[in-house]
């Protein structure tokens, strides 16, 4: 029994030194990516493509998701809001529930899934196959050619789709509302101007910001330590997947606690 | 120029717009109408938040544009922005007030005239609105929790004070009060003749008044004349010889009782002498007592008078007889 209580103390402590290990690789991939940061022409021309791959390829996900939130809102608000509370409400549900916390959790959720699985399957497939060693041998450096330039347009475009998302599922919200639940616009609008506060707009943004960077370190992390040829690709891209989906919801309600 | 980089553009931009322009839409600023700003002072703004609506007549005319307690802390200043083509009563005054039982809170412009009842806060600024805020749902259920309490507790009292004694005491009470509402009547019916019969007194009393102030005023007048035509300083002359004439009047009285007062003396001692002369008759004494007690003195006496005549009348005729006149 003591042997049995010791191994598991033993595992604890080496999860949590293997913890600690990891994020401390991490925190050395994100100081060579600040430091790579001073080599512009490497990551300069590779910025807009990964804004196109990251960002504008992700808006048709990232809307298709906002859009049917913003149904279920309005549908639940209807359903929930009965007898005493005005339907005027619905209109305020969707729009502070879009803005403050759907539109950007979903949209990081999605991204996660689709970004940074995609990111780590490709620079875990370019690590077993040994195209990071050899950008290395060419004195390239990997942080400043793969790296940034992912977080940097993660960081720029998860903001952008998030926003873009947000309106789409009010708007979708709003069509719902008028369409099915027998709302006025004014009516919608009155509850959506009601609890309204522009600081809304910036919680959002710097929530997506910070999804933003965490999908795509994380994602360029998990495929930079990818070991094993292809089941160790399949492992990052899930790897990165779980990790990005579980530091968004510590963001989320770490900028809830700090900023609201 | 690259095809994606027109397409990142796009989304980056789009979404800019989006949030901007949905922000202005939903803070009530319109490009087609011009706003303007006037300010309200309030000595609570109880959760009235920025960008809160602000009505008119029931029309929403603006939004709520900054809330700030003063330097000095004794008050809130609230900005409203409103269209600039409406026009605010003159003598405007702005109420927050709950909209809903959601926690979002209005301003509405109102009339202080319609409103006499509120509180509002007086500005020292004529161009600033006077505000007031009415409490909210909370403070007032607070409120009516406290008054149920008092009122709870008063109940409990009177289940206590209140028993079959309390009932029968009360009820004599009541009698009591009213045999002395009956005596009260009954008095205030007195006091109400009385006060017929000041009144009139009180009405004569005037009337004499106001003729005696005629006849003070006839008086008056006459003394006026009196004073006038001098008459009264020939009055003062003679006071004046008649009061000298007193003074030595009263000097010769004083004189003649201290005269008096030795006549007095004097009579008293005869009184005394006549009072002893008196005693010695009565005792037989003397000889006025001899001579009324015996009548041969009285004869002798007569006769001795009668010689005495006889003698008086010789000296008459014959005085050179029993007076002889020499001068050297």
């Amino acid at each position: 029994m003591p042997g049995k209580t010791l191994d598991f103390v033993g595992a604890t402590g080496r999860a949590a030194l293997r913890f600690a290990g990891t994020v401390g690789e991490w925190g050395v991939l994100m100081q060579d990516t600040i430091r790579g940061l001073r080599a512009v022409r490497i990551w300069r021309h590779l910025v807009f493509e990964q804004m196109m791959r990251i960002g504008v390829a992700s808006v048709p996900i990232a809307l298709f998701i906002a859009a049917f939130t913003g149904i279920v809102l309005a549908l639940q608000a209807s359903y929930t809001f009965t007898g005493a509370v005005p339907v005027y409400l619905v209109g305020s549900l969707v729009g502070k529930t879009m803005i403050i916390e759907l539109g950007p959790v979903l949209t990081g959720l999605a991204l996660a899934g689709r970004v940074g699985a995609s990111i780590a399957a490709e620079l875990g497939t370019m690590r077993v196959t040994e195209q990071i060693d050899a950008l290395e041998t060419m004195a390239y450096d990997p942080a400043a050619y793969l790296v940034l330039p992912r977080v940097l347009a993660g960081a720029v475009m998860f903001p952008a789709v998030t926003l873009l998302a947000s309106a789409l599922g009010i708007v979708a919200g709003w069509l719902t509302a008028i369409q099915l639940l027998e709302m006025s616009t004014p009516e919608f609008v009155r509850g959506l101007e009601t609890f309204f506060v522009p600081f809304d707009v910036v919680f959002s943004v710097i929530k997506s910001f910070s999804f933003g960077l965490t999908v795509t370190s994380l994602g360029c992390f998990f495929g930079f330590r990818t070991r094993g040829g292809a089941a160790g690709v399949g492992r990052a891209a899930t790897s990165a997947v779980v990790a990005s989906s579980m530091v968004i919801l510590v963001f989320d309600a770490f900028w809830a606690a700090v900023l609201l | 120029m690259r095809r994606s980089e027109v397409w990142v553009g796009v989304v980056i931009l789009l979404s800019v717009v989006v949030a901007v322009a949905g922000s202005f839409w939903l803070r009530g600023y319109r490009l087609t109408r011009g706003t303007t700003t006037v300010e309200a002072l309030f000595s609570g703004v109880g959760q009235l938040t920025d960008g809160a609506s602000v009505k008119l007549r029931g029309v929403t005319i603006g939004r709520v544009n900054g809330i700030a307690v003063e330097p000095d802390g004794t008050a809130v200043r609230v900005g409203l922005a409103i269209n600039a083509d409406v026009r605010l009563p003159a003598d405007a005054a702005v109420l927050i007030a709950p909209e809903s039982m959601f926690g979002d809170w209005g301003a509405e412009i109102v009339s202080r005239s319609t409103n006499p009842r509120l509180d509002f806060f007086e500005p020292s600024d004529p161009a600033v609105l006077p505000g007031f805020s009415i409490p909210d749902l909370s403070r007032l259920t607070a409120t009516a929790d406290q008054i149920a309490d008092n009122l709870a507790t008063i109940t409990d009292r009177v289940e206590i004070a209140f028993t079959q004694e309390t009932a029968e005491n009360l009820r004599l009470v009541i009698e009591n009060v009213g045999g002395v509402s009956e005596q009260l009547a009954a008095l205030v019916d007195a006091q109400i003749g009385a006060v017929d019969d000041l009144v009139e007194n009180v009405r004569t009393s005037t009337s004499q008044v106001s003729e005696a102030a005629a006849l003070a005023t006839l008086t008056l007048a006459e003394v006026e004349r009196l004073l006038s035509g001098g008459v009264v300083d020939s009055i003062v002359g003679d006071t004046r010889v008649t009061a000298a004439e007193f003074r030595r009047l009263a000097t010769d009285l004083r004189e003649t009782t201290t005269g008096l007062s030795t006549t007095l003396q004097y009579a008293d001692s005869t009184l005394v002498r006549f009072e002893r002369i008196g005693r010695e008759l009565e005792t037989g004494e003397g000889t006025l007592a001899h001579l009324l007690a015996d009548s041969t003195v009285a004869v002798q006496t007569q006769s001795v008078l009668m010689q005495l005549t006889l003698l008086l009348e010789d000296f008459r005729e014959n005085p050179g007889r029993y007076v002889r006149l020499s001068i050297f």
